[in-house]
């Protein structure tokens, strides 16, 4: 073989593509001709060059981002209420004893699931604390954060940025809350964080703001529902600035 | 199969070429933001397609889904500039000369010398390459995959992914030429 017949197999050769008799033939000219040997290795030498050089690692965050989605999309679906199924049969007074017992039992675990999804909010705020997870779009124009959030949520957010009244928007990322996709919207105030959740809720009102307050922990959250989506506040913010910054959410305020 | 079975089959066989599904994605994009969602989308669509994985040949199972969603997304990006489909016959007529004929030096191994720069150089040069090149070297240099993998993921016939493999690595040559690149 010649050098340029050399050439045309020297790749498969590289890549441990050729057949024995093959390879022999390509070591025997290599081992006598010092331009297809210099090739060779220079070959070998861009594969190791890209190989060391070259390759991208994934952000930390990915891995676990992905995880939540694929939990989501698997099985994961928001507990409803079972009292429906319970008024279709029976007496009246036996009626009224299930009706009441059963309201006791949604309102337990209402209050249960309540305490988790605070508990849930806390954490993931914290989380977020942390390094590299604050923000997945750093920006405070909310033209950019906003479309940012399509095809991500089966909803959309509202986001603004409130620079002016002292609450510069940071940015954004998506969230979990107990396997729920959620926005987090991500502004600051003099020093502190806050993170302001977004996600669809089931209730049919509107609820007024509450308050609760983890004093242990030193956080503060303020939640609302309004037109079919749930607010979570979390901050370690005083409690004024924080109804000042909800106040500003709910546009009550300029 | 129950949606738990399902789920922890899938993170055990798919999940761990992560690594893998990002870095080809970010070369083929082109940016960070681009491939991580193309990453997400991919595995999404993977494990939603997951009861038609054969069980066999993993890596290529989502390397290809992970490449496929990149063009969907490169396209889409590009919708005010069609991108052409990648042209074999006239990237194929680039001539690249065996020998000094016109006049190009090829650096012996012993004259390139370590910079610092190494790594911005080497994406960059392996960004410059046609998207039909890059991915196939992608897939050989980072992967290992063999010639009838990558073409089953390309959609290419064997003795195309040679060829491409070979003008890749002729057009890294010339740009990755002053870098050290020990031999072993």
């Amino acid at each position: 073989m010649d050098c340029e017949e050399i050439r045309k197999i020297i790749d498969a050769y590289i890549d441990g593509e050729l057949e024995l008799s093959s390879i022999q033939t390509v070591e025997e000219h290599l081992r006598g001709c010092t331009k297809c040997s210099e090739y060779h290795e220079r070959i070998i030498a861009v594969g190791n060059a890209i190989r060391k050089e070259g390759r991208y690692l994934p952000p930390p965050h990915l891995h676990t981002r992905i995880q939540a989605r694929l939990l989501e999309v698997a099985d994961v679906k928001p507990w409803r209420p079972i009292l429906k199924n319970w008024l279709v049969f029976g007496a009246p007074s036996l009626v009224f004893g299930l009706l009441l017992m059963v309201s006791l039992v949604f309102l337990f675990k209402t209050t249960t699931r309540d305490t988790q999804f605070q508990q849930e909010v806390i954490s993931s705020h914290v989380r977020s604390l942390m390094l590299d997870h604050l923000t997945d779009i750093a920006s405070s124009d909310q033209h950019t954060v906003k479309p940012w959030f399509n095809g991500k949520l089966n909803f959309s957010p509202p986001v603004e940025d409130y620079t002016r009244a002292g609450f510069p928007l940071v940015g954004a990322r998506l969230d979990y809350l107990q396997h729920h996709p959620a926005a987090a919207l991500v502004y600051r105030h003099r020093q502190h964080t806050i993170n302001l959740f977004i996600l669809p809720s089931i209730e049919q009102k509107d609820i007024k703001t509450k308050t609760y307050q983890a004093i242990q922990q030193g956080y503060q959250l303020l939640h609302w529902t309004k037109a079919g989506l749930a607010y979570w506040v979390v901050s370690d913010l005083n409690l004024a600035d924080m109804q000042d910054f909800s106040a500003l959410i709910q546009g009550k305020r300029n | 199969m129950l949606p738990d079975d399902k789920l922890n089959r899938f993170e055990r066989l798919i999940l761990p070429h992560l690594g893998a599904a990002y870095n080809l994605a970010r070369h083929m994009t082109g940016n960070d933001q681009d491939a991580q969602d193309v990453v997400q989308e991919a595995y999404i669509r993977a494990f939603k397609a997951f009861d038609s994985f054969s069980n066999v040949n993993s890596a290529g199972w989502i390397l290809t889904i992970v490449r496929n969603t990149c063009y969907t997304r490169l396209k889409r990006n590009q919708s005010a500039q069609p991108m052409e489909s990648f042209n074999e016959d006239l990237h194929m007529n680039e001539a690249v000369p065996l020998g000094s004929a016109t006049g190009f030096k090829q650096p012996t191994p012993e004259e390139l010398v370590i910079t610092d720069a190494n790594q911005k150089i080497v994406r960059q040069a392996v960004a410059a390459l046609p998207i039909g090149y890059r991915e196939v070297i992608i897939l050989r240099e980072f992967e290992g995959l063999s010639y009838r993998e990558i073409g089953k993921i390309v959609g290419i016939p064997i003795g195309t992914v040679m060829s491409r493999l070979a003008r890749a690595r002729k057009h890294l040559q010339h740009s990755l030429a002053g870098i050290d690149h020990k031999v072993g």
